[in-house]
């Protein structure tokens, strides 16, 4: 089983993050599209942390997050949102798409993506 | 005095807009420096980081010098000429090496050795717009080969230049709202994906040369295209 599902459509990111998350000895699966993601949510066991970025291709991050809240299974996954459009986001709206953390792509430190993930799967 | 606050306006949205695809680069650069930094860090992979710095600098240079080029085109002056197309194509593919190379996938180029396909283009502009599409298909493209193919239609009045990839699909009503929405103000919100100012960015430049571009979708990827008057140069020999 996958800790952490991440979606991330910029290949150079998505590695940065899969690196940075399997050196923390975290087993990660990834995708670039939603579609994907959810097609794996659907017929594997469900990780225990979604990372995923809004802007994507297709569709976006914000269609897959109301698609996981509406399936009882995927409702309370714990949501890590890493984006460079955080300025979109409220305290009223992370709240709406149950999101638990909301992550900068442009002023995050290298380990804060690492930081949130351990600190919902240890709380858990 | 209405007409001059319409033009201010539109080019604080162009800037803001540019600026916004920007951000994306810059942050990704950022992290890929700060990793250079992490003890964990192994020197082959610091080797890596460094191409994947210097490609995304580079294809952030390349959009900046497109948006340039975008908003200097009205009275500006490009020579429209007899272009072959497939010169134009080889050197993108020579320019995009060493992307094609860090991800180990390749560009095939399909024409017909046996009839000489010339378009009626400048140089200059017809290079940026198949760059853009050769970026985004190697970019979005999931197979190891992304297909670059060159043929007249239109009973030889057209030649095609096309780019093929198996990647997630774009839908006909989003590839509308990307071409028309460079001079727009426009929700970024609400855009399917990055590369989108890159296309309206090539629509214009293939207007500008009297051309369209376009788009086919498959139920596995898509094909960008650019549609340019054919040279009747060969027809006269």
């Amino acid at each position: 089983m996958s800790d952490v599902l991440i979606l991330e459509d910029n290949k150079f990111f998505l590695e940065l993050f899969e690196n940075k998350l399997r050196k923390s000895g975290y087993k990660t699966v990834s995708f670039e599209d939603a579609y994907s993601a959810m097609d794996y949510m659907a017929d594997n066991q469900l990780p225990k942390v979604v990372v995923l970025d809004i802007l994507l291709p297709a569709v976006t991050g914000v269609a897959l997050i109301n698609e996981m809240k509406s399936h009882a299974d995927m409702r309370d996954l714990p949501i890590i949102v890493c984006t460079s459009i955080v300025d979109r986001f409220t305290a009223s709206s992370m709240k709406q798409y149950g999101i638990n953390f909301l992550l900068d792509k442009s002023t995050m430190e290298p380990n804060d993506l690492v930081y949130a993930v351990k600190s919902i799967i240890n709380y858990e | 005095m209405s007409r001059d606050k319409n033009l201010i306006v539109g080019g604080f949205d162009q800037a803001i807009w540019a600026a916004h695809e920007l951000k994306s680069p810059l942050a990704l650069v950022r992290q890929l420096a700060l990793s250079l930094g992490d003890e964990d860090t192994t020197q082959i992979e610091k080797e890596l980081i460094i191409d994947k710095i210097r490609i995304t600098a580079e294809k952030a240079i390349r959009f900046t010098s497109d948006i340039t080029k975008v908003s200097n085109l009205e009275g500006a002056l490009f020579d429209l000429e007899p272009i072959n197309p497939i010169e134009i194509c080889k050197e993108v593919v020579f320019d995009l090496q060493p992307f094609m190379k860090l991800y180990d996938k390749t560009i095939k180029l399909k024409y017909k050795k046996s009839h000489p396909l010339l378009m009626i283009a400048n140089r200059d502009l017809l290079r940026r717009i198949i760059l853009n599409f050769a970026d985004n298909s190697l970019y979005y493209g999931v197979e190891k080969e992304i297909e670059m193919a060159i043929r007249s239609i239109n009973k030889k009045q057209k030649i095609r230049v096309s780019l093929r990839d198996r990647g997630p699909q774009i839908n006909k009503k989003q590839f509308l709202d990307l071409i028309s929405n460079v001079n727009k103000n426009k929700n970024l919100s609400s855009r399917p994906e990055s590369s989108g100012i890159g296309v309206s960015i090539a629509s214009r430049f293939a207007k500008f040369m009297g051309g369209d571009i376009g788009l086919i979708r498959h139920k596995d990827g898509v094909t960008f295209y650019v549609d340019l008057d054919a040279s009747k140069q060969m027809s006269l020999l």
